[in-house]
C-alpha cells in the first residue's frame, strides 16, 4: 500500500508566552492519502493555516507527529525542511508572495534552480504558458495585475511538479471571476502535475470540487 | 497651531523611523566639522588673545650675530621698558651623553610678560643654567648637577617647565642662563650664529606695527626683524592652519558621505509616507500643507541633529586641551567658537537642504492614485534646481573660508569629480546586473540580481563606499611613502653629523680631529654668516606690508655663504656661475623658485645685510636646488670677495663610511671644540617622525570618521531594506533556499558591489597619492603594500558586516510568522 501523502497524529501548537499563551491546534489529526484533494473548512481563528504551516514545515508542532511525505516534518531542520519544500511541495498563499525583484519567468525558475535542476527555466517557461502568461515573462510582480501574480504562484508552485500542493486561500485577495479562473487553474495544474492538493477555502463551491472536505474546529480537525 | 504643525506632531506618533538614520548621519557630520573647525579657532584664538604672554612683549625687534649699536638701543628703549635675549644653537654635555640644546642668555627684565615656570628650582644666576623637562629626563639632569656649555661648567639651578616663546619653532630643548652664564660659555663670538632679541613693553595704546617700521625706517640697513605681539608664534599658528585644513577636508568628504545617507534616509521616509499622503489629498490637503507638515518633521530632525554635533564641536577644544599642552605653547581656548559652530551649522543645513529636497518634494507631488502602483515616475528636472543650488552653496562656503581658497576649490573639484566617478560605476554595476542575470547560477543570479532591485540603494551606496575607501587609500599611501622618505630615504642620502659654529681658525684642528676619529668619512667645510634681505631692485622690504607664502626668502634672516665653485646638487639654469678667482663688485646666485615669486631675473639687484652692513649685490644666475642632496644648500651664495673680511664661521657635514659611526668625533669635538654645536640628523629625524606620527594619528582618526559615515550609509541602506529582504529571504527558504544559501545570497550582493568600489577606489585614492607625493612634496611615490591592500580588506569586512546584518534578522525569525505579518 502506498505512503499516504500526509499523516498527522495529535498535533499540538501552541504559540506565545505567558499571557499570551495561545493553543492554535490541539490534537489535529489528518491523514491524506495519494490522489486526493481536500478541502479545509473552518471559521476565522479554527486553525486552518497553522495546520497547512505544519504540514509545509513553517511550523514546528508543540507535539504529535507529522509525517509529510514519509518525512517527520516535526523532526527536520530547516535546511531539510527547505530542501523537501523546495522538491517537492508546492504552495500557493493568499498574498501571492512573489520575489518582488525576479521577473514572473525566474520567480517560477528559483525553487527549480535551488534543486540544482538544469531545465528550470524551460521548464518555468512551459509551465508559465500552461497558466496563461507566457506573454509576461520578463514582467516584476509590480507590472502584474493581482490575478496574474496569482497565476505566477500557481506556476511557481506546480513547475516542480510536486507531490503535495497547498494553497491557503487563493482568491482571498481577488474579485469573484479571477478567483474563479485560478480555482479552476489550480485544480487543473495539481491534476496534470499529479499532486495531491489540500485547499483552504471559506467558499463552499470550491469545497464541492475537492474530494473530501474536513472542518477545522477549535485546532481540531472535525469530519 | 498651524495645520501643517498639527499634522506633523500627529504623523511622527508613528515612530520616526528612517528619520533616526537621518539624525545620525546629520549629527556625526556636522560633529566632525564642528570639532575641527572649532579646534582650530580656539587654538587661534588662544594664540591671539596672549600675544603679548607668548611674545614676552608687545614688539620683538632681532638681529643676527651682533648687539644693538648704542644708538639702536636708545631708540628701543625710548619705545619702553625692554629685555634683551641672545639666543644660538649649543651643545650641552653631561658624562651620560650631550645634546643639542637652544641656549637663551636673558638679562634681568626678562620676562616683561608671561612667566617662566619650572618643574623644580629657580631661575639661573651667574654660572647656573636651567634646562628643559625633556632634556633633563633624557640626560638624567637634576637641580644641583654640573653641565658643560661652551666653555662654562654651569651648575643646574632649576628645570623648566614653560618660558614664554624665546623663538619660533624649536626643534632643540631649551637651556636658559643669564648674561654673565651666556659671557661664560664663550660662545658668542663674532661670526657665531646667534639672534640678539629685544622684547619691548610699549606705552599704553602704541601700536606695535606703527613702532616697528618707524624703527626699520630710522635703521634700514640694520637687518633688524621685528614681530608684532598679534604674530606671535606665527610658526606654530601656520602649522595649526594647515592641520586644520586638511582635517576640515576629510571632514568635509564624510559630510558627502553623510549627504548620501541623509538622502537614503529622506527617501525612505518619504516612501513610507505617501500612503498618508495620498490619504490627505483625498480628504483635501493642499500640497503647501503636505509639504510643510514633511518640512516641519524633516526639519525637527535635521535641526536637532545638528544641536547634537554642536555640542561635540563646543566641547571638543576643552577636550583636547590636556593632549594639545604637550606640543602648543599654549593650552587652547577652551570656550565655545561660535564662529566655527556657526559654519558647522550651515554645512549641516545646506547638505540637509541638498540631499532631503528631492525625496521629499517627489513625495509631495504624488497623485493619490500613483500610491497604489510601485512604478512612480522619474523626478522631473525642477526638483533639482534645490538640491543642486544648495551643493554648490556648500562648496562656494568651504572655499570661500579656507585660508587657501584655491586649494580648497581644487579638492572640492576632485571631490565632485570622484563622487560622479562612483556613481557612474554604480550605474554600470546595475546595468551589469539586470543585463547578464539570466545565465549564471541561482545563488549568484539573486545576489547581483539584488543589486540592480528597483529602489536599490547601489549608486549611492558605491558612491559612500568609494569616496571613504579612496580617501583611506590616499591618505595611507601618501603617509607611507613620507614616511619611508624621511625614515629610510633621507638618512641614506643626509650626512650623519652637521656641525655649526666652528670658528675658522680652528678649522684645521677640526679636519685633524675628524681624520684622527673618522677616517674615511666625508667631509664639507662652508663658510657661514646670517643677514636678512633687506631690499630688492633697491626697494626695502620693510615696504611690503604682507609676505606672501612663496616669498620666504624675505621672511627673517638668510643663511648666508661665499663660494667659487658651484656646490653639488645646484645647478645653473640662468645666467652664469663666476670664474673661481672672482675679485668685482658683489654678485650672488639665487635659488630660482625664490626668484620667480618676486618676479626677479638675472641682472637685478638684491641687498643683503650683514653685521649691520648693508651689501647690494647683482644677481649673476639663478640656481635650482637639490634640496634632497641633503648638503649645505643656500639660497643666497656670494661671489668670492664680498664676505671674506666678515666675521664668520663654519659649517660641516660629516658622512662616515658605511660601517663607520661619528661617535668618536662627536665626543671629541664636545671635549676639544666646545664652542661647536653638533647636530645629529637621526635625532631630527625622530624629532621629526614622532611630529608626522602625531599628525598622521589625526588624520587617520579623521579618515575613520569617514569611513564610519559610509558605515552608517551601508546600515541604514541594509535597514532600510528589512522588510522587503526579510521576506525575500523567507520566501527563499519556502521556495527550498537553506539558511546557508540565504546568506551566501546576501553575501554576493554586498561583495561583489564593494569589490568593484574597492578595485576603484584604490587606483583613484593611488592616483590622488601620486599627484599630491610627487607635485605638493616632491618625494618619491612608494605607496606600502599595505596602504594599498587596506582598502579592499576593509571592503571585505564591510561587506560580511553588511551581510551578516542583513541576514540575521530573516534567519531568526519564524517563516511563518514573517508570512503573516507581510
Amino acid at each position: 500500500m502506498p505512503e499516504p501523502l500526509i499523516d498527522l497524529s495529535d498535533i499540538h501548537l501552541t504559540l506565545g508566552r505567558g499571557a499570551a499563551r495561545t493553543d492554535i491546534l490541539r490534537g489535529a489529526v489528518l491523514r491524506m492519502e495519494a490522489g486526493e484533494t481536500i478541502a479545509v473548512l473552518g471559521p476565522s481563528g479554527s486553525g486552518k493555516s497553522s495546520l497547512l504551516a505544519v504540514i509545509a514545515g513553517l511550523e514546528r508542532p508543540t507535539s504529535g507527529r507529522a509525517m509529510v511525505l514519509g518525512e517527520d516534518v516535526a523532526a527536520m531542520d530547516e535546511d531539510r525542511l527547505a530542501r523537501l519544500r523546495g522538491r517537492s511541495i508546492g504552495i500557493v498563499l493568499q498574498n501571492f508572495q512573489l520575489l518582488p525583484t525576479m521577473s514572473a519567468l525566474e520567480n517560477v525558475s528559483v525553487p527549480m534552480e535551488l534543486a540544482r535542476r538544469g531545465d528550470a527555466a524551460e521548464r518555468a517557461r512551459a509551465e508559465l504558458e500552461a497558466v496563461g502568461l507566457g506573454h509576461r515573462l520578463t514582467h516584476y510582480p509590480a507590472q502584474l495585475s493581482g490575478g496574474e501574480q496569482q497565476r505566477v504562484a500557481i506556476a511557481r508552485a506546480t513547475a516542480p511538479h510536486p507531490q503535495l500542493l497547498l494553497a491557503d486561500e487563493p482568491t482571498g485577495n481577488l474579485d469573484a471571476a479571477n478567483g474563479a479562473a485560478i480555482i479552476d487553474l489550480l485544480f487543473e495544474r495539481a491534476g496534470a502535475a499529479g499532486a495531491g492538493l489540500v485547499i483552504i477555502t471559506h467558499d463552499p463551491a470550491v469545497a464541492d470540487r475537492a474530494s473530501r472536505t474536513v472542518r477545522m474546529v477549535d485546532g481540531r480537525v472535525a469530519g | 497651531m498651524s495645520e501643517a504643525l498639527r499634522l506633523a506632531i500627529r504623523d511622527l506618533r508613528g515612530g520616526l523611523g528612517s528619520l533616526i538614520l537621518l539624525w545620525l548621519c546629520l549629527a556625526l557630520s556636522v560633529a566632525g566639522i564642528a570639532a575641527v573647525a572649532s579646534l582650530a579657532a580656539s587654538i587661534d584664538s588662544a594664540l591671539a588673545a596672549n600675544g603679548r604672554q607668548l611674545l614676552g612683549g608687545d614688539l620683538s625687534l632681532s638681529v643676527a650675530q651682533r648687539d644693538a649699536t648704542a644708538e639702536e638701543y636708545r631708540a628701543i628703549t625710548a619705545m619702553g621698558r625692554s629685555a634683551k635675549i641672545v639666543t644660538l644653537r649649543a651643545t650641552l654635555a653631561k658624562a651620560e651623553g650631550s645634546a643639542l640644546v637652544e641656549l637663551s642668555g636673558v638679562d634681568r627684565n626678562w620676562p616683561l610678560a608671561g612667566t617662566a615656570t619650572f618643574a623644580a628650582g629657580r631661575r639661573p644666576a651667574g654660572t647656573e643654567a636651567a634646562v628643559g623637562a625633556e632634556l633633563a629626563e633624557r640626560l638624567g639632569i637634576g637641580v644641583g648637577d654640573r653641565v658643560r656649555v661652551g666653555f662654562a661648567q654651569l651648575r643646574v639651578s632649576g628645570i623648566v617647565r614653560a618660558l614664554p616663546a624665546i623663538s619660533g619653532f624649536a626643534l632643540a630643548p631649551p637651556v636658559l642662563v643669564d648674561q654673565t652664564g651666556l659671557a661664560a660659555t664663550g660662545l658668542v663670538q663674532p661670526g657665531s650664529l646667534s639672534t640678539t632679541s629685544y622684547r619691548i613693553l610699549l606705552g599704553a595704546g602704541a601700536d606695535p606695527a606703527s613702532a616697528a617700521r618707524a624703527f626699520q625706517r630710522r635703521f634700514p640697513n640694520g637687518g633688524w626683524r621685528a614681530v608684532e605681539r598679534s604674530e606671535a608664534a606665527g610658526g606654530t599658528r601656520r602649522f595649526i592652519d594647515r592641520v586644520g585644513e586638511l582635517l576640515l577636508l576629510i571632514a568635509l568628504v564624510s559630510l558627502a558621505i553623510g549627504g548620501l545617507g541623509i538622502s537614503s534616509a529622506a527617501g525612505a521616509f518619504a516612501t513610507s509616507r505617501r500612503p498618508t499622503i495620498a490619504a490627505l489629498k483625498l480628504l483635501g490637503a493642499r500640497a503647501a500643507t503636505v509639504r510643510a507638515m514633511l518640512g516641519i518633521e524633516v526639519g525637527a530632525i535635521a535641526l536637532a541633529a545638528i544641536a547634537a554635533g554642536l555640542a561635540v564641536g563646543a566641547v571638543t577644544p576643552a577636550l583636547v586641551a590636556g593632549a594639545a599642552e604637550a606640543w602648543l605653547p599654549i593650552s587652547p581656548d577652551s570656550a565655545p567658537q561660535w564662529g566655527a559652530l556657526g559654519k558647522a551649522a550651515l554645512f549641516g543645513l545646506l547638505v540637509t537642504l541638498a540631499a532631503a529636497w528631492g525625496p521629499i518634494a517627489g513625495a509631495v507631488a504624488t497623485r493619490p492614485a500613483e500610491v497604489f502602483r510601485a512604478d512612480l515616475e522619474p523626478a522631473p528636472v525642477r526638483r533639482l534646481a534645490v538640491p543642486v543650488l544648495a551643493a554648490l552653496a556648500a562648496a562656494a562656503l568651504a572655499v570661500a573660508t579656507a585660508s587657501n581658497p584655491g586649494f580648497t576649490a581644487i579638492l572640492v573639484g576632485c571631490l565632485a569629480a570622484l563622487s560622479l566617478l562612483f556613481a557612474g560605476l554604480g550605474l554600470a554595476i546595475r546595468r551589469v546586473a539586470r543585463r547578464g542575470s539570466h545565465r549564471r547560477g541561482p545563488l549568484l543570479r539573486l545576489g547581483i540580481a539584488a543589486l540592480a532591485r528597483p529602489g536599490a540603494a547601489t549608486i549611492r551606496l558605491a558612491v559612500a563606499m568609494g569616496l571613504g575607501l579612496s580617501l583611506l587609500a590616499m591618505v595611507g599611501a601618501v603617509g607611507s611613502a613620507l614616511l619611508r622618505e624621511i625614515q629610510t630615504t633621507i638618512p641614506g642620502r643626509a650626512p650623519a653629523l652637521f656641525l655649526v659654529d666652528i670658528p675658522v681658525a680652528e678649522r684645521a684642528r677640526f679636519e685633524a680631529l675628524a681624520d684622527e676619529t673618522a677616517p674615511g668619512a666625508e667631509l664639507r667645510l662652508v663658510p657661514s654668516l646670517r643677514g636678512p634681505v633687506t631690499a630688492v631692485n633697491g626697494v626695502p622690504v620693510t615696504q611690503l606690508r604682507d609676505i606672501p607664502e612663496g616669498v620666504w626668502i624675505l621672511r627673517g634672516d638668510r643663511g648666508l655663504t661665499f663660494a667659487a665653485a658651484l656646490p653639488t646638487g645646484n645647478r645653473i639654469v640662468a645666467g652664469r656661475w663666476w670664474p673661481a678667482n672672482y675679485r668685482g663688485p658683489p654678485l650672488i646666485s639665487i635659488d630660482v623658485d625664490a626668484a620667480e615669486a618676486l618676479d626677479l631675473k638675472v641682472g637685478d639687484r638684491m641687498t643683503v645685510a650683514v653685521l649691520g652692513r648693508p651689501i647690494d649685490a647683482r644677481i649673476a644666475s639663478l640656481r635650482q636646488i637639490d634640496w634632497r642632496s641633503f648638503g649645505f644648500n643656500f639660497a643666497i651664495i656670494f661671489a668670492p670677495g664680498a664676505l671674506e673680511n666678515a666675521p664668520y664661521t663654519v659649517m660641516a657635514t660629516v658622512a662616515p663610511p658605511r660601517d663607520g659611526d661619528t661617535l668618536a668625533l662627536e665626543r671629541a669635538v664636545s671635549r676639544e671644540l666646545p664652542m661647536v654645536s653638533t647636530i645629529r640628523v637621526r635625532d631630527i629625524i625622530a624629532q621629526v617622525v614622532e611630529t608626522l606620527r602625531a599628525l598622521e594619528g589625526a588624520v587617520r582618526i579623521a579618515t575613520l570618521l569617514a569611513i564610519a559615515m559610509g558605515v552608517v550609509v551601508l546600515a541604514g541602506s541594509v535597514v532600510s531594506t528589512r522588510r522587503a529582504r526579510q521576506r525575500e529571504m523567507v520566501l527563499l527558504k519556502l521556495v527550498g533556499a537553506t539558511r546557508g544559501e540565504v546568506l551566501a545570497v546576501q553575501l554576493i550582493e554586498f561583495a561583489s558591489l564593494s569589490a568593484g568600489v574597492a578595485l576603484v577606489a584604490v587606483a583613484a585614492g593611488a592616483l590622488g597619492a601620486w599627484a599630491v607625493v610627487k607635485y605638493l612634496l616632491e618625494i618619491d611615490f612608494t605607496p606600502g603594500i599595505a596602504s594599498l591592500a587596506l582598502p579592499p580588506l576593509a571592503a571585505v569586512l564591510l561587506s560580511i558586516g553588511a551581510a551578516l546584518m542583513a541576514a540575521l534578522p530573516a534567519l531568526l525569525v519564524r517563516p511563518a510568522t514573517a508570512l503573516r505579518t507581510a
